[in-house]
């Protein structure tokens, strides 16, 4: 009888249904949309391991913010930490780091139409033609060559080094190759080869051209305790023809990692930011520095000082020539996006995700 | 056949009801249980003790399951076997401390414990501390502690176990414990193996792609990749009793191999982020009890090995596999303590005790050659005084005084007091005061990148008051009910924060106000052969961020992230002749992933219902006493998450067979 009644019970559960609300995180009124041609996008990191990466958008006309818009769009998250996007006409290319993947998107609706899946640990997307581009990786000591047309990795390139950023100048790709290393190196796109390298500071976190054509390296020189030891951050002017240093500026503080260099629209003036990062540090005037690309000296006091803001991420807006500044307050919490004009002038703010950690600019 | 029909019927209309009231502020729970003996030492500590039916329920588990199905703890679990964080009273792991016969598990270099690698057949005795409560026990323990005992049977002669477990994504369980022993010494001897290879099934609605033709989106199903778990220890316990002598000589090995999985978000190269983890742990306890009219000494000693590998593996096409990070940590740890009790009179005992410890950790990331070498030497004072002052009203002080590196911790002070209101129902107030230090871990200070060796101790104050009844009727009904409200504000609360340059540093910047309410009642009952065993929690979580709401803007004054205010579970065991069900039901509020409590739907973690079933059969053969089981996980088949971007397993099962003799 007993077992009957275990039968019975089995039977009984069997008609109860689930009560926990999985589908509602797909199954929802997605966003519809059509924007502007012009706007900027927040590339929103989220936290490690919480595949809680996210796009803003901002409409500096209007002023107005669309956050969460690859998922109110999509249904689908956008993964785990978004590191960069770039834009080819109007499709938008989202690499994000710890999902192995670049989603790419129509900017005017932000629609998902395609994706390049298979990487290892994907920094950014630069393009050397309508039929292929470059992918770094943080990791491996290849650079990835993509297909544009199937969307697919077509190749490797060896360039015995890790990568991160691009600067594409004449038939040539610079990199630097920035953890653990001290490197930019020099890729010939017609050959896909790696052609030469160049010895800059420890840690060369940011590349960029100015109006001259010259390269400008920001290396933060390490952290104290590295066993890939640590030494004053530099800033590094390179001739890209000759591929040799012709200027070289060292911070006096050990103690100072700045980062993000970037330049601005008329590409003669060089901006970078620097904060207390590490718990041991005791940073004076940290916050938004600027200079001349023809100044002889560093600057000593910051154009925006932080305040106690956690600058996170810095850009400029090759359009409109504004300062755009993430601030991650805590790191678990939707960040702030902070705009100035180049002389610190302040012009908006508004809210993004979590860790602004970079800006994508769209004409 | 009655009841059992409205057995059903409970089930149904409890799940009904609190699908119902979802986000309800008041869960009503009838509760339930049976109490032990008092000891004076226990009379205003707030503690919990797990009764045997549940550990037999979760046998051949980890210590996680046991306290997040049957506990107001709550557990954060990344997934069946992996890693699981848990939080007492709302505070973090780190403020958790396990004692194995009065020893702490903690890691000196991690600075918490890893639950899911505690196999609960190893004990058969576990207790909860709450709060100050476990400075009876330990320092540190800012939420609680977990007590693990093995108490020794010293009747036996011979006797043994062989439970064998075999489940769904080929998860096969072996322990076996032989226990041999004369009138003064006892050997008990225990081996277990766990394995899963844990690759369930899921639809994974994270990704998709674009079907080309109608443009709709293709959910894809997908294995739960890269999961196994392997585990497999051994256990020796020696044991002797001679006068007013015991020694105790323990010695427990255990090797852990766990496969990380990825997020259901990657979609990147198939053989690359591989992570793996090992876990390799030798230790050796040692106790030593004398006991003379009114005095008693403990000695006890251990040694306590921990290695932790963590690798992570990629794969670029033609250069073939390669790894990331290859970290290691090595931890070697001495505990001694001696402690002296005495007692004036059946209504006033001392008890005072020294201990040293010594950790001597090394850390290496093999890749990048970054790591450290530190030790640390703690010498710990503790001295209480327990005091009857009449019939109705006892009171306990302990003081602790600890030094860290010859760095003197703040006087960790606790004052309780208990009051009996009503003899007959055997009703006590209870309330308490303490205070509490705890210690930055070695990695928190030394960490390569990042450590901060500025790093304050947290300092923890607490109240709490609680109303505990325990009525005994008859042999046929009893109730064991408690319902506490605590209090506690925690400073220089530590966190670890990234920085743009690719690594993470801990802060003392969080202040936190933490307060609640825990109900828990457990009830025995037997009826007409029918045996009822209950048991069931609720708990009120308020844990609020209170740091500098300069520093935290919006997330001041919120709950803290994966914290749910309201929690809940019933366990219900019915025994008629041979035969047993069990179910078991667990239910969490809705968790915030983000410290200022944004609400997305991306992010969403919807309340959690759980509900598990058991049933089977006990009966001898010859001396041999069987007992088979068979278990349903996730009764209702429920589709669901509990942490982003991990799917949990659907409705799976297990067959247990237990041999005893």
């Amino acid at each position: 009888m007993i077992n009957k009644l275990y039968i019975l019970l089995l039977i009984s559960i069997l008609f109860i249904t689930s009560c926990m609300d999985d589908d509602s995180i797909y199954n929802f009124n997605r966003l519809k949309t059509r924007e502007p041609d012009y706007g900027v996008f927040v590339i929103n990191e989220g936290n490690f391991m919480y595949s809680n990466s996210s796009l803003t958008f901002y409409n500096p006309k209007t002023k107005q913010t669309l956050n969460n818009v690859f998922y109110n769009t999509n249904a689908l998250p956008l993964g785990d930490v978004a590191q960069s996007m770039s834009i080819k006409d109007s499709t938008g290319y989202i690499v994000i780091n710890n999902s192995g993947k670049i989603y790419i998107i129509n900017t005017n609706n932000f629609k998902y139409t395609g994706k390049i899946t298979g990487l290892s640990s994907p920094r950014n997307i630069v393009f050397i033609n309508d039929y292929k581009a470059y992918v770094s990786d943080l990791y491996s000591k290849s650079l990835y060559i993509i297909n544009l047309q199937t969307n697919t990795i077509s190749g490797n390139i060896n360039i015995k080094h890790t990568s991160e950023n691009f600067i594409k100048y004449k038939n040539y790709v610079f990199t630097n190759s920035w953890s653990y290393d001290n490197k930019i190196l020099k890729i010939e796109v017609t050959t896909d080869k790696l052609i030469d390298s160049l010895d800059v500071g420890k840690q060369p976190n940011s590349i960029i051209i100015d109006k001259n054509n010259k390269l400008w390296v920001l290396s933060d020189g390490g952290f104290a305790g590295s066993s890939y030891g640590q030494e004053n951050a530099k800033l590094t002017q390179i001739n890209p023809e000759n591929f040799s240093i012709e200027k070289t500026f060292i911070f006096d503080d050990i103690n100072i990692s700045p980062f993000d260099l970037c330049t601005n629209k008329n590409k003669d003036s060089l901006f970078f930011v620097y904060g207390n990062w590490s718990a041991t540090q005791n940073i004076q005037n940290s916050g938004i520095y600027c200079m001349s690309i023809d100044d002889n000296n560093l600057p000593a006091n910051p154009l925006i000082p932080s305040n106690g803001a956690n600058f996170y991420s810095l850009d400029i807006n090759p359009y409109t020539n504004n300062v755009y500044v993430g601030d991650a307050i805590d790191f678990n919490q939707n960040g702030i996006v902070y705009i100035f004009t180049t002389k610190g002038e302040a012009v908006d703010t508004f809210k993004t995700g979590i860790i602004p950690g970079a800006f994508c600019f769209k004409k | 056949m009655k009841l059992l029909q409205i057995i059903i019927l409970f089930i149904f209309i409890y799940k009904v009801s609190y699908c119902q009231t979802n986000n309800n502020d008041t869960i009503k729970i009838k509760q339930i249980t049976i109490s032990d003996k008092k000891n004076i030492k226990e009379t205003s500590i707030i503690i919990q003790k797990i009764d045997s039916n549940i550990i037999a329920e979760e046998t051949n588990n980890s210590l996680s399951e046991l306290l997040s199905k049957y506990t107001p703890v709550f557990v954060k679990n990344y997934g069946k076997t992996s890693l699981s964080t848990v939080s007492i009273r709302g505070t973090a792991t780190s403020h958790t401390d396990v004692l194995f016969n009065g020893i702490s598990l903690k890691s000196p270099m991690l600075g918490q414990v890893d639950f899911s690698l505690i196999p609960n057949n190893l004990f058969n005795n576990i207790s909860i501390n709450y709060g100050g409560s476990s400075i009876i026990n330990t320092s540190g323990a800012l939420g609680g502690n977990i007590n693990l005992y093995n108490k020794i049977n010293w009747k036996n002669k011979l006797s043994g176990v062989f439970i064998q477990d075999i489940g769904s994504y080929t998860t096969i369980n072996s322990f076996v414990a032989i226990n041999t022993g004369i009138k003064n010494l006892q050997f008990s001897t225990k081996l277990y193996n766990n394995y899963s290879k844990n690759d369930f099934t899921f639809k994974n609605k994270n990704i998709s792609t674009i079907d080309s033709l109608s443009g709709k989106y293709i959910y894809p199903y997908q294995k739960n990749k890269n999961a196994e778990f392997y585990q497999n220890g051994f256990f020796q316990s020696v044991n002797y009793k001679k006068n007013n002598i015991t020694l105790s000589l323990n010695y427990w090995h255990q090797n852990t191999n766990r496969a990380i999985p990825r997020l259901n978000t990657y979609e990147g190269n198939d053989y690359s982020n591989i992570n793996k983890q090992n876990d390799l742990s030798n230790n050796i306890f040692f106790k030593s009890t004398y006991y003379k009219n009114k005095s008693k000494i403990n000695f006890y000693s251990a040694v306590i090995n921990k290695q932790i590998n963590y690798k992570l593996k990629n794969y670029i096409s033609g250069n073939g596999y390669y790894n990331v990070i290859n970290s290691y940590g090595v931890s070697n740890s001495l505990y001694n303590k001696i402690n002296y009790e005495y007692k004036f009179s059946d209504n006033i005992l001392i008890s005072t005790n020294y201990s040293f410890n010594y950790h001597k950790v090394k850390t290496k990331e093999i890749i990048q050659n970054n790591g450290y070498n530190k030790i640390r030497k703690e010498n710990n004072f503790y001295i209480s005084l327990y005091n009857k002052t009449n019939n109705r009203l006892s009171n306990s002080i302990i003081i602790r005084q600890n030094l860290v590196d010859n760095k003197i911790i703040p006087i960790i002070p606790f004052f309780g007091i208990d009051y009996l209101i009503s003899k007959n129902n055997d009703l006590h107030i209870k309330a308490s005061v303490s205070k509490n230090y705890n210690i930055a871990s070695l990695n928190d200070l030394y960490w390569q990148p990042g450590g901060n060796p500025n790093l304050k101790p947290e300092e923890s104050r607490s109240a709490d008051i609680s109303l505990v009844l325990n009525k005994k009727t008859n042999k046929i009904f009893n109730i064991l009910f408690s319902a506490t409200y605590y209090y506690s504000y925690i400073n220089n609360w530590i966190i670890w924060l990234p920085s743009p340059l690719g690594y993470w540093s801990p802060y003392n910047i969080n202040k936190v106000k933490s307060q609640g309410i825990e109900i828990n009642a457990k009830i025995n009952y037997t009826i007409n052969k029918i045996h009822i065993f209950a048991n069931a929690n609720y708990s009120y979580t308020s844990s609020i961020n209170k740091g500098d709401s300069l520093i935290w803007k919006d997330a001041y004054n919120k709950q803290l992230p994966y914290i749910p205010k309201h929690s809940g579970n019933i366990f219900i065991s019915i025994k008629y002749k041979k035969y047993y069900i069990n179910y078991i039901h667990n239910s969490y509020s809705e968790r915030y992933t983000s410290s200022s409590q944004e609400i997305s739907r991306r992010d969403w973690l919807y309340p959690y219902f759980m509900n598990n079933l058991s049933f089977g059969k006990m009966f001898n053969i010859k001396n041999i006493n069987i007992d088979l089981k068979f278990k349903i996980y996730n009764l209702f088949n429920e589709e669901y998450r509990t942490v982003l971007g991990r799917p949990m397993p659907r409705q799976n099962y297990l067959l247990q067979i237990k041999l005893k003799f």
